[in-house]
């Protein structure tokens, strides 16, 4: 049985097993790279440790222990969980980290016209349940209107389209903004795969697909601040961290030139 | 059995007395703005000041004068279980971490490569979580445009030759014991083992200077305010850190203003 039977269980695996990782992160923009406030933005792309992560390719990227993210050795049969997670920040703002699963890249929304997308496969939750698709901007533009035209969703229904999504001019300008998540069908609460991409109105932004799940909340943070919450007694939400997860800061901005600090804590049983 | 089997018994070594505290103090350097790191290994209080590390290959820190050290307990094992911490004049994030190399007299005043060479590291040997940060010795004038990056490193894995994305210093004028890091590593690595011919200089470059290359492994962060914040390691954020025999900890905060401001605290451990 993996996991814990109980609190004595949890600190036995950490003291003495020693079954406990801890990686110490720090993510940061290039200098000069714009950034705006009261939006989220993806640390994909920021050099730090660890370093910056790479373009999908616009066939379709699986991430695996992707380069550029916190990952964890492989630990199966034995299962992993989140146990804390804090950050600092430059500027004040709310950090939270997902588990960046698939991506398309050099998703170009010149044109008003639907987009084939054809994610490839989830490779970890594989039915879809609970992940979101979000726009990476890497080429920056006004506003656009885009919406899911056609996606599977957490039960394996194909053809599901999803509602309009605006991509205001703010944010949409801004390399690295994080847009999302784009509405689902009434009823879905996930995505398997998404097959096309309708642009009802058009701009110069050029973005990746991203199919992410989200693993720990927002730590808020005041500019120069740590917080750091417990997963597991103080909020116990225990999320399981799977072989291969690709685990990628995001940050809800609430000033400019940000660089983030933080810590991501794992145990296993 | 070295380490805890249940809470309970992490609950009666303490209790039993086998528990360590140490009193913190220190005045911090005046920042130069928000967003900044600031080592206090300089600094005057408890503990006492440090010195700067010796030039090429270093200097190692095994229960060094100037940190945080703890008496042996092997074949035991040493846990972080408590921090505290009131800053008086602005507030910040406290960064806890063993010192476990330190490199200094690496000169700034031109580009390249600079030779570092670090020795062997005292702990954490294979270097999984390792970081670099630079030290500020002395009072430096450099630039906003100056470009540091690691140019050649061993990584986790062992593997040499090495390289990272550069970074910039966040304000030209860099007080005693400004922080600049952890240096970026090349895509997929984890930690540093060494530092080899290694700290590269580029952009703007300094008119003079030398600064320490420091590796250090973090523990824990502590957000520090106005009033007393105290934090269990255990089951308030379920992350307490082994401490090592010989390790040397050291404190380093990242600022919030320019005001000045002085810190006192707490950091408990408990072995078994």
């Amino acid at each position: 049985m993996g996991g814990y039977p109980s609190i004595d269980s949890l600190i036995q695996r950490m003291t003495v097993d020693r079954q406990v990782e801890t990686v110490h992160w720090m993510k940061q923009f290039s200098a000069g790279t714009a950034q705006l406030t009261a939006t989220w933005f993806s640390y994909w792309y920021g050099n730090g440790f660890p370093d910056a992560g790479a373009n999908p390719s616009a066939l379709g990227t699986t991430y695996v222990n992707g380069a550029g993210a916190i990952t964890f050795a492989d630990r199966s049969p034995s299962s992993k969980f989140l146990l804390t997670f804090g950050a600092t920040t430059v500027q004040g703002g709310s950090t939270g980290l997902v588990d960046r699963l698939v991506a398309v890249g050099n998703v170009s929304l010149l044109s008003a016209t639907t987009l084939p997308i054809n994610t490839p496969a989830l490779p970890r939750y594989t039915d879809g349940a609970n992940v979101q698709v979000w726009l990476e901007v890497t080429t920056n533009g006004g506003s656009a209107t885009v919406n899911l035209s056609s996606y599977t969703n957490q039960d394996g229904v194909a053809g599901r389209i999803g509602g309009s999504f605006s991509l205001s001019a703010s944010p949409s300008n801004i390399n690295n903004a994080f847009l999302g998540p784009l509405p689902l069908q009434a009823g879905d609460t996930g995505v398997r795969s998404v097959q096309s991409l309708q642009v009802t109105s058009t701009s110069g932004v050029i973005c990746n697909i991203v199919l992410c799940r989200w693993i720990a909340p927002g730590v808020a943070n005041f500019s120069g601040t740590y917080n750091e919450r417990d997963q597991t007694i103080v909020a116990p939400r225990f999320p399981r961290i799977y072989d291969g997860a690709t685990l990628v800061p995001v940050h809800f901005q609430q000033g400019l030139t940000n660089t983030l600090h933080g810590v991501v804590q794992i145990g296993w049983a | 059995m070295a380490g805890f089997a249940s809470y309970q018994a992490l609950v009666t070594n303490v209790v039993g007395g086998l528990t360590d505290t140490f009193g913190i103090t220190k005045t911090l350097q005046a920042p130069q703005g928000a967003g900044a790191w600031y080592s206090s290994w300089l600094q005057t209080g408890y503990p006492a000041a440090g010195s700067n590390p010796a030039s090429t290959p270093g200097t190692s820190y095994v229960g060094a004068a100037g940190s945080i050290t703890f008496p042996d307990v092997t074949p035991q094992r040493r846990f972080l279980t408590q921090l505290a911490l009131n800053v008086v004049g602005q507030p910040m994030t406290l960064m806890v971490y063993d010192r476990l190399v330190g490199v200094g007299s690496v000169a700034i005043n031109a580009s390249g490569n600079k030779t570092v060479n670090s020795v062997a590291l005292p702990r954490y040997a294979d270097g999984t979580g390792v970081q670099v940060w630079l030290e500020a010795p002395s009072a430096l004038s450099v630039n906003t445009s100056t470009l540091f990056n690691l140019s050649s490193y061993t990584n986790e894995n062992g593997v040499a030759g090495r390289s990272g994305a550069t970074i910039a210093p966040p304000f030209a004028t860099l007080p005693t014991g400004s922080m600049i890091g952890p240096l970026p590593l090349q895509a997929g690595d984890l930690g540093v083992r060494s530092v080899e011919v290694g700290l590269n200089i580029g952009g703007v470059i300094p008119a003079a200077g030398t600064i320490n290359v420091v590796l250090i492994k973090p523990l824990a962060f502590l957000v520090g305010i106005s009033s007393p914040n105290e934090r269990d390691q255990i089951l308030m954020t379920t992350h307490f850190p082994r401490i090592y025999d010989g390790a040397s900890l050291g404190l380093a905060f990242h600022s919030f203003s320019t005001t000045a401001a002085t810190y006192m605290g707490t950091l408990s451990t408990v072995w078994g």
